[in-house]
């Protein structure tokens, strides 16, 4: 059994692809086109509440001066 | 690759581009350390963060989509043809990853890649100290994966409708780039609004000095250095023009984008004459500014890259200089009519620059041919229409509908109470509260 579509280096110009599983590119693409697409909404997320926290924190323009000393 | 010299040509072409996409990362490393000098120091880590994680974001947008629109709409589509088959730069192709058959495709995509890097930061450093990173990550897509590449395929393409039916010339990418970057920037900041502060009452503005020059300089020698891999990877190093297209006979040179035929030799010249121009005429005009020379300088590479393949190194030094004039003295006027607030001056220096720098390419080109596949030659209002194309309608219009679809839905800008305080002050926070705690435990150890 092998993951790649070549098992040996015997027939080297025979060789194309390297990687292994070649037929699951198609499955794989959708999956990280997937990641993508949840990661972006997960860091807008994030992001609401870094500035949620930042307001209910009643931070103001002197709090960078304060902290930075 | 079953001969020697196949192979050496082919292994010379993919080490070629391999080493300018190293060279190129430097740009980005450069607009990194640069707008991190910009900026205040209470937005320090956000502004690093934000340009820093694009770099994942149009890594993988480009690779599922961006490299396909390349080869895919060179016609338009639908204005001088059809969409092409570009399966083969699918991100389900087999040659967009190890495979024994191709040896070319990878770095030849992550040099474009490094491109789409550029011109996504671009706007970023425009859009410092008041965008949402969330927002910015989508903007950045829609020109790092999306808009520039559409103009690639349109202008900077052998078979590009632009270059075919305009006459369309842009070697180093003065419109490609610059022109469509600069116009991106321009509507974004136009939704987004100026830093608070930076306008007064009376409408009069405020300079925001940049928290350490030195950061912008080393920023921007970074940007330099990283521009002669950025001039490189436009062009292709080895190729058989004469059979191709130049009487039938052997002919191997380097050439453009478009396969015309160039030398990695005169470009460098010219880069450098086109530099210095830019940096005489904006030590003068800035008074010895660090901060507008070094951006000058940067100007006059742009303005004069679209024609840095064939002018005369005088040429590209004079060009370089007039239009780093220009752009200092449009930055403040545009600044003041319209209270625009560029941050860095991203808009003049790479949008006005590209443009006028295309303008100007017009009249100095006028007639030369366009293509070797094709009748189009050079002229004003080709590159005068391109120039147009680039910044208003690949550049300014996409990002201004996406930037009021993400205003309206209150994900553009970030709050005002976030602005005033500071986009890094609960990691300020945390780390005053930290070293607090940890003077006293050393105090009483």
């Amino acid at each position: 059994m092998a993951t790649t579509p070549y098992t040996s280096y015997e027939s080297l110009g025979d060789i194309s692809v390297l990687y292994p599983f070649p037929g699951s590119v198609t499955l794989l693409c959708l999956l990280c086109i997937a990641f993508w697409i949840v990661w972006q909404i997960m860091q807008i997320g994030a992001e609401n509440k870094h500035y949620d926290e930042i307001k209910s924190k009643g931070h103001n323009v002197s709090s960078a001066d304060k902290y930075s000393s | 690759m079953d001969n020697e010299l196949s192979a050496l040509n082919v292994i010379f072409t993919e080490a070629y581009y391999w080493i300018t996409v190293v060279m190129m990362f430097l740009i980005h490393v450069g607009f990194c350390v640069y707008e991190v000098g910009v900026s205040r120091y209470k937005n320090h880590q956000h502004t690093l963060m934000k340009n820093t994680m694009l770099i994942p974001i149009v890594t993988i947008t480009f690779y599922f989509f961006g490299w396909w629109i390349y080869f895919a709409f060179p016609n338009g589509p639908f204005i001088n043809g059809g969409l092409l088959d570009a399966s083969f730069a699918s991100p389900i192709a087999d040659v967009m990853a190890p495979n024994m058959s191709d040896h070319i495709m990878g770095v030849f995509w992550a040099a474009f890649l490094l491109f789409s890097w550029t011109a996504a930061s671009i706007v970023s450093g425009a859009t410092i100290e008041r965008i949402r990173t969330g927002a910015f990550l989508l903007l950045a897509t829609v020109i790092g994966s999306v808009t520039w590449i559409i103009d690639a395929a349109w202008g900077w393409h052998y078979g590009g409708w632009m270059v075919m039916l305009l006459g369309y010339h842009d070697a180093y990418a003065s419109g490609v780039i610059h022109g469509i970057a600069g116009g991106f920037a321009l509507a974004v900041i136009m939704v987004l609004g100026p830093r608070i502060g930076k306008f007064n009452a009376d409408g009069s503005a405020n300079n925001i000095s940049p928290r350490n020059p030195w950061m912008i300089t080393i920023g921007l020698f970074l940007i330099y250095t990283g521009f002669w891999g950025f001039y490189a990877a436009c062009n292709v190093p080895i190729y058989n023009a004469g059979a191709d297209y130049g009487g039938g006979a052997d002919l191997f040179t380097a050439t453009n984008i478009y396969l015309q035929p160039t030398t990695l030799s005169g470009i460098t010249i010219n880069f450098l004459m086109s530099l210095s121009g830019g940096l005489m005429v904006g030590y003068m005009v800035s008074k010895g500014d660090a901060f507008w020379t070094y951006s000058l300088g940067l100007a006059g590479i742009i303005a004069a890259s679209c024609g840095n393949d064939v002018y005369h190194p005088y040429q590209a030094m004079i060009i370089g200089g007039v239009v780093a004039w220009c752009v200092y003295k449009l930055h403040y006027w545009v600044e003041n009519k319209f209270k625009i607030d560029d941050a860095v001056g991203a808009v003049a220096v790479h949008g006005y620059a590209g443009s006028i720098g295309l303008l100007i390419s017009g009249f100095v080109l006028w007639g030369m041919p366009a293509t070797p596949y094709g009748d189009a030659v050079v002229t004003p209002w080709g590159q005068a229409i391109g120039a147009f194309i680039m910044f208003f309608v690949l550049g300014f219009a996409p990002a201004w509908i996406v930037s009021k679809i993400l205003d309206s839905m209150g994900l553009l800008r970030i709050p005002r109470e976030v602005e005033l305080a500071g986009l890094d002050i609960l990691e300020m926070e945390a780390k005053h509260n930290d070293d607090a705690q940890f003077q006293k435990a050393e105090r009483s150890a």
